[in-house]
């Protein structure tokens, strides 16, 4: 028996973008350079991993409006553009670097991952990469589990009880179409907690969710066993599993943690920012001139000592990797040792990490994930767990009421409510109610009506996203993210005025529905409270 | 933000970005100059940025950062017209210390509150609730009838508040709308720490922190509201 255990808990999300037309909104290559960087690259890996009968267990949050794009036709398509667009450059980078060998070598490689990338997509995963997330899970390899469909920021939303189930109850419904399995567990977008939400889970049948370090030891009593195992919240049945602090920052800072190794590849360098228009091709660089990165980065992080930008070497980070993965392992271990101490049953350590840390932005993380993974499965003091099959082996009887949380600057909501962001809550309010109204209004419609009420209840979750508020704060694409929430809000109230002049603007409708063509199955009674 | 795209825009149209991005007396400025100001601009609000986040944040906003340019919005967007059928005032916790607040009037309520307005008469009415000896109490708030938001300090912690948009008249108060209700967390570490039954560093071990105080384990300081709890018993404001 190991004496400690580690989740190892890895969140896919991004919020739902498609744009009417291809090349309308740069921002679909959120979705394309996250399958490219992180998934493709993370499942070939672990289905490596799995054909060498290596042993590991990872849990995923696969967030449903990441699954609604993964699924959709049209931006399936639209990612195999997106390879053939990186493929062309790719040839033309391998003619235009000839001269310089080191270049030359990492243009090859980029072309060599995105034809294989284009292989994978097409050939194994039949344009669907949730199907490799699907089998690696039949194998018992990963475990997936569900967020809040659109990925709406709890505390905001504790008056809205309503709202909140219509969150809960289409996201299991998403995820059983998508997995053909009703998710355990449960992740709190941005860990954001707020008491009574264990009470609502428990109701849909979860049995744990995941919590900021300060919801645990702000709570009604420090919990004996710290932030090292899970505990019962307040009565409800439910656990909660606390992240550890410190193994977020091996893998997440930059300056302190594992990825800023000036052997490593630098994310921010890219070709698309130096080279021209007419070369990169309009997949790269718009029509308005904006210039989204293309993958072909040849430089490492730049030691500010030496001052001068050094060509990234592939062939140097193998042992870097290796020494990374091994001193993660070491400190979580010391840190097991520390615990048994105080702890009376083998702690665990929660690892979440989002998912594109690996390959994205770190882009060795991949190679750490699969060195830590096959380190661990020849150590005997700690093994990587499920959080069910945890709670299955040590009986977790404390109870606690925790506290107000998240994981956000200074661990409250700031990030995601200030003088940036703060306009759309009365729009996001406001659309709440007159959904709920509408649901209890037209209590049993059928045919174009019906349509029209289930869209509505689509566009009324799509303005939940935590994402365009944070987007706002952050300053990157703002002005897309003010421009999404206007238009959620703005196609809501369309419906809303059609509908109490009990019309149905049929061409517009059967538009925006191609358009925000997420959670088909949708009914809109499930805001009726 | 490239030179490239700076280049391509209109000379009005850099002006109307170095105004976005603060910069004072940019239409006398030579237009080399001028794109020099705007990039050193936008490098020096990007750092400012990222200095203010934890690692998780950051993490979150490099999944966002694809761009070698940033957006320009040069035309603002059309506001959404919406109609609010009733008064309405909502209250949210931004953290211990801090709530938003924002409200909406109905048409009936309109001619009122800009009435009271007049004569500060439009009040926030704060009330809090002692959530562990139950005391009651409340505070005004003037606002006029052109705001519709504030962002309130909470006085305590460990209490329940609910705000009231409230008319005062001759005849008495009127109360417009009623909030939700919000608790502010309990500031409860100092009690922690002093608990006999955990000592301090037993607490640090056990919350995962102890590295953080550890010079040899080389960590440095986390921006996490934890360690100004830990440090001080009680929230910075601005952590």
């Amino acid at each position: 028996m190991s004496k400690g255990y580690l989740i190892f808990e890895l969140t896919c999300h991004l919020p739902f973008v498609k744009s009417s037309r291809p090349g309308e909104y740069p921002e679909e290559n959120w979705l394309n350079d996250a399958i490219n960087n992180t998934y493709l690259p993370l499942l070939r890996t672990l289905r490596r991993l799995d054909t060498k009968s290596v042993p590991f267990k990872l849990t995923f949050t696969i967030s449903p409006t990441l699954a609604s794009m993964l699924a959709d036709p049209i931006l399936q398509e639209r990612f195999v553009s997106y390879l053939d667009s990186r493929i062309a450059l790719g040839e033309k980078e391998v003619e235009r670097t000839a001269s310089e060998p080191d270049k030359n070598k990492l243009a090859k490689m980029y072309l060599e991952t995105f034809l294989q990338n284009k292989t994978d997509f097409i050939g194994l995963y039949g344009m669907n990469i949730l199907n490799g997330f699907g089998e690696l899970q039949k194998n018992g390899k990963i475990n997936i589990i569900t967020t809040f469909a659109t990925h709406c920021f709890l505390p905001f939303f504790q008056s809205y009880t309503g709202s909140v189930e219509a969150q809960i109850y289409t996201a299991i419904a998403t995820h059983s179409a998508m997995f053909n399995t009703t998710p355990k567990g449960f992740w709190l977008p941005e860990l954001g907690y707020r008491q009574g939400i264990e009470d609502t889970l428990g109701k849909f049948k979860f049995d744990y969710f995941f919590t900021a370090i300060h919801a645990f030891l702000f709570g009604s009593k420090v919990p004996s066993n710290g932030i090292y195992a899970p505990v019962q919240v307040g009565n409800s049945g439910v656990f909660a599993f606390c992240r550890d602090l410190a193994s977020s920052m091996y893998v997440l800072s930059q300056e302190e943690g594992y990825p800023g190794d000036f052997s490593y590849r630098n994310y921010s360098h890219d070709i698309s920012g130096e080279l021209d228009a007419d070369y990169l091709g309009q997949d790269i660089v718009y029509s308005d001139g904006s210039r989204v990165n293309s993958g072909f980065k040849y430089y490492s992080n730049t030691d500010r000592c030496r001052d001068a930008k050094q060509i990234y070497d592939p062939g140097k980070v193998d042992s870097v990797i290796k020494s990374h993965a091994e001193n993660f392992i070491y400190n979580l271990k010391k840190r097991v040792k520390k615990l048994l101490r105080y702890t009376d049953r083998p702690p665990v350590i929660v690892c979440p990490y989002d998912a594109q840390v690996f390959g994205h932005w770190w882009f060795e993380g991949i190679d750490w994930l699969e060195t830590v993974i096959k380190e661990l499965a020849s150590d005997d003091d700690l093994a990587l767990i499920y959080p069910e099959d945890y709670l299955a082996k040590n009986k977790c009887e404390e109870k606690i009421f925790l506290s107000f949380s998240s994981c956000g600057n200074g661990g409250y909501s700031g990030d995601w409510l200030n003088g940036s962001n703060d306009w759309i809550y009365r729009h996001i309010y406001s659309v709440t109610d007159k959904m709920t109204e509408l649901a209890n209004r037209f209590p049993d419609e059928g045919g174009l009506k019906r349509r029209a009420l289930n869209h509505a209840a689509r566009e009324a979750l799509l303005t939940q996203a935590s994402d365009w508020p944070f987007i706002m704060k952050s300053g990157i694409a703002a002005p897309f993210a003010s421009k999404q929430v206007k238009e959620h809000v703005s196609n809501f109230l369309k419906i809303y005025n059609d509908l109490s002049g009990n019309s149905v603007d049929t061409e517009w409708l059967t538009t925006i529905e191609r358009k925000n063509s997420l959670f088909p199955d949708i009914d809109y009674h499930i805001f009726k409270g | 933000m490239t030179k490239n795209r700076l280049q391509s825009l209109s000379m009005s149209e850099l002006v109307a970005v170095a105004e976005q991005q603060g910069i004072i007396n940019c239409e006398d400025m030579e237009r080399e100059d001028l794109i020099d100001s705007i990039i050193d601009a936008f490098e020096e609000s990007r750092l400012e940025k990222l200095e203010d986040d934890n690692w998780t944040i950051k993490s979150l906003c490099r999944k966002f950062d694809i761009f070698q340019d940033e957006e320009i919005a040069f035309e603002k967007m059309t506001d959404i017209s919406e109609h609010f059928n009733a008064s309405k005032v909502e209250i949210l916790l931004v953290n211990p210390l801090m709530a938003f607040v924002f409200w909406e009037y109905g048409d009936s309520a309109k001619e009122l509150a800009q009435k009271c307005s007049r004569h500060n008469h439009l009040l926030l009415r704060v009330h809090e609730k002692n959530l562990s000896d139950g005391k009651e109490g409340f505070f005004d708030i003037p606002v006029k009838f052109e705001e519709n938001k504030w962002y309130i300090n909470l006085p305590s912690n460990g209490c329940q508040y609910y705000i009231e948009l409230v008319c005062h008249t001759a005849s008495g108060d009127k109360v417009l709308a009623v909030s939700n209700k919000i608790e502010s967390p309990l500031k409860i570490t100092r009690d922690i720490v002093s608990n006999e039954s955990i000592n301090r560093s037993d607490f640090l071990v056990l919350a995962g922190v102890y590295g953080f105080y550890d010079d040899d384990d080389g960590f440095g300081d986390n921006s996490q509201k934890i360690v100004s709890f830990l440090n001080t018993g009680s929230i910075r404001e601005g952590d």
